[in-house]
């Protein structure tokens, strides 16, 4: 009986988005599609978590124009869609960074997001790892006209491991849903409503759960932040190492962040949209208390290997070589307009080459002198 | 539905006309997230014909010269109302009912009342009719919710129609804390003997 129940793998769906087209499963969501494609194409993403049932929708970044509702339909939505909660449909095609509307809409939606943010970033823990920094440096524009006072928050103590700064908070809602799917019961949660509403527990509560930890690990910005690594280190001057243990709480594979032998800091795994990765056996690689906060001695752990940081951020400076280049399609899309990427120094910059032999350059390096000796060595290698 | 605005706000057996023979000036016809109507375009549309109390006739001329019926609550100003003041307390409702949710509503609804407030005082500044507008731009249409819709429509419709007024609030900020603008185009074409 069951066989004859099983059905064939429903056929996939052909979505376009900036006019690069993809097949995927139904029941995807645009920005999961655009993530397959990647590159400058990939809405940004605030609030969206793929771990978290229910997540996403409400930060507004990902917003894209669909200007072809499906093969069946081809009627335009007459809105922007938040990609991150809009399913596929087959023949569909999306507009992304080729949509001046949806370019105007993420400026406006990132100045929203910065205008009550406090924008301390030289003193924040996140800095370096901010999603909200790379956000802005994408997508946003120069400066605010904000010309009033930035809300503040009377502080809330959470006990011993994690600290909130409500100031920074973007209430992206990732931490109320990690509290709620992850752990057994939540005692934290949004108080209040509009431009109050604050990330609270409702009487000074400190959160103490085997599993509250991960809510450091799921916020875009520095409003959870872990304090056995306040104020330690900057990240970007932390060494990533993938280790192990045993644990017989979580699956006990983490980031060591270290500097030195000392380790400084430890977080779950995260992949190249800042999410936590699955381990092998597909479940999400959520971490317990234990491995977060107190295992910080080396011989606790089992070293893999340095981490691969493949994410558009100050952490991913080092580890550029992983990182997936967009397709250069996007230019020819783009009309020959080269959108901006943050770490794409290479294409843009002439003293930095890796196909020239540095230390055959006497003196500073201009670009002239480098051209001079990069056409010098082309024929060296020729001859 | 088959009377006019005109009928409905003037005839006895409707609303009786505005108090103390005052005329009217600006009307808000479905409730206070539709767009706001100047006398002159509510009585009659564009196209010269009368304005019906109907879905079809109030949306006549879309956005720029019309407005909806939206739920039907009806509110009027007479001569004495000033709008940038209206405006304000209509942002300050909608900054109090946004849930939070989602950041354009959140961040938006709460600026632009702090930037009405201060046109309102007579301390705002020319740039600051442009930026309401564009505020009121980037939270349309960009929600989870109408909400966001209805805060920006009001708002975008009272610099629409009424710019010169804004303008004159901040040219004239001391005259604008004691008297009101007044009627200037905006009167109906009707003229009300005072009662």
């Amino acid at each position: 009986m069951a066989e004859e129940i099983k059905k064939e793998a429903p056929p996939k769906m052909k979505v376009t988005i900036d006019n690069i087209s993809v097949e995927v499963d139904p029941g995807t969501t645009i920005l999961q599609a655009a993530r397959l494609i990647g590159g400058d194409v990939t809405p940004p993403a605030m609030c969206f978590y793929t771990p978290l049932k229910g997540s996403g929708g409400k930060c507004r970044t990902c917003l894209v124009e669909v200007s072809k509702g499906s093969e069946k339909d081809p009627r335009p939505m007459p809105k922007l869609v938040a990609s991150c909660r809009t399913g596929v449909m087959d023949g569909m095609e999306v507009k992304s960074v080729t949509s001046q509307r949806v370019l105007d809409a993420r400026a406006g939606v990132v100045e929203f997001l910065l205008l009550n943010h406090p924008l301390d970033c030289p003193i924040c823990d996140q800095a370096g790892e901010c999603h909200l920094q790379d956000l802005s440096y994408e997508h946003g524009k120069e400066g605010t006209r904000y010309e009033f006072k930035r809300r503040t928050f009377k502080k809330h103590n959470l006990g011993q491991y994690i600290q909130l700064h409500m100031t920074r908070c973007i209430l992206c809602y990732r931490c109320v849903f990690t509290a709620d799917q992850v752990t057994n019961k939540r005692s934290h949660g949004v108080l209040d409503r509009g431009d109050h509403a604050e990330i609270a527990t409702y009487i000074e509560k400190s959160l103490d759960n085997d599993f509250i930890g991960n809510v450091i690990d799921v916020c875009p910005v520095g409003a959870l932040t872990d304090k056995t690594f306040r104020f330690k280190n900057r990240v970007w001057f932390t060494k990533p190492e993938d280790a192990h243990r045993d644990c017989d709480k979580c699956c006990g594979k983490v980031t060591l962040w270290k500097r030195g032998d000392e380790v400084l800091r430890v977080t779950a795994r995260k992949d190249q949209w800042g999410e936590i990765m699955n381990t092998e056996d597909g479940k999400t690689g959520w971490i317990c208390n234990e491995c977060r906060f107190e295992k910080k001695d080396v011989k606790d752990w089992v070293i893999e290997g340095p981490t691969k940081v493949a994410r558009h951020s100050v952490i991913g400076a080092n580890h550029y070589e992983v990182l997936d280049k967009p397709e250069e399609t996007v230019a020819k899309v783009m009309g020959g307009r080269q959108p901006k990427l943050l770490l794409d120094i290479h294409n843009i910059s002439d003293v930095n080459d890796p196909s020239v032999d540095l230390s055959k350059i006497k003196g500073p390096a201009t670009g002239a002198v480098f051209n001079k000796t990069k056409l010098i060595q082309e024929k060296e290698n020729n001859n | 539905m088959t009377i006019s605005v005109e009928e409905f706000i003037y005839s006895d057996e409707w609303c009786g006309g505005i108090a103390k023979g005052k005329r009217l000036k600006a009307c808000i016809p479905g409730g206070s997230s539709v767009p706001i109507l100047p006398a002159n375009l509510l009585l009659k549309t564009a196209k010269g014909e009368q304005r019906m109390m109907n879905y079809e006739s109030l949306a006549d001329g879309g956005f720029q010269t019309g407005t909806m019926m939206g739920s039907g609550g009806f509110i009027v100003f007479d001569e004495d109302q000033c709008i940038v003041k209206h405006t304000y307390t209509l942002a300050r409702f909608y900054r109090h009912e946004s849930c939070g949710q989602c950041s354009p509503c959140r961040e938006g609804t709460g600026w632009m009342e702090k930037l009405l407030l201060r046109l309102d005082k007579g301390q705002g500044k020319m740039s600051d009719i442009d930026l309401l507008w564009d505020i009121q731009s980037k939270i349309e249409g960009n929600t989870i919710c109408p909400l966001g819709d209805a805060a920006a429509w009001p708002v975008a419709a009272a610099i629409r129609h009424f710019r010169d007024e804004f303008e004159w609030h901040i040219t004239n900020a001391a005259e604008a804390q004691v008297r009101n603008f007044g009627l200037a185009h905006y009167a109906d074409a009707r003229e009300v003997v005072p009662a």
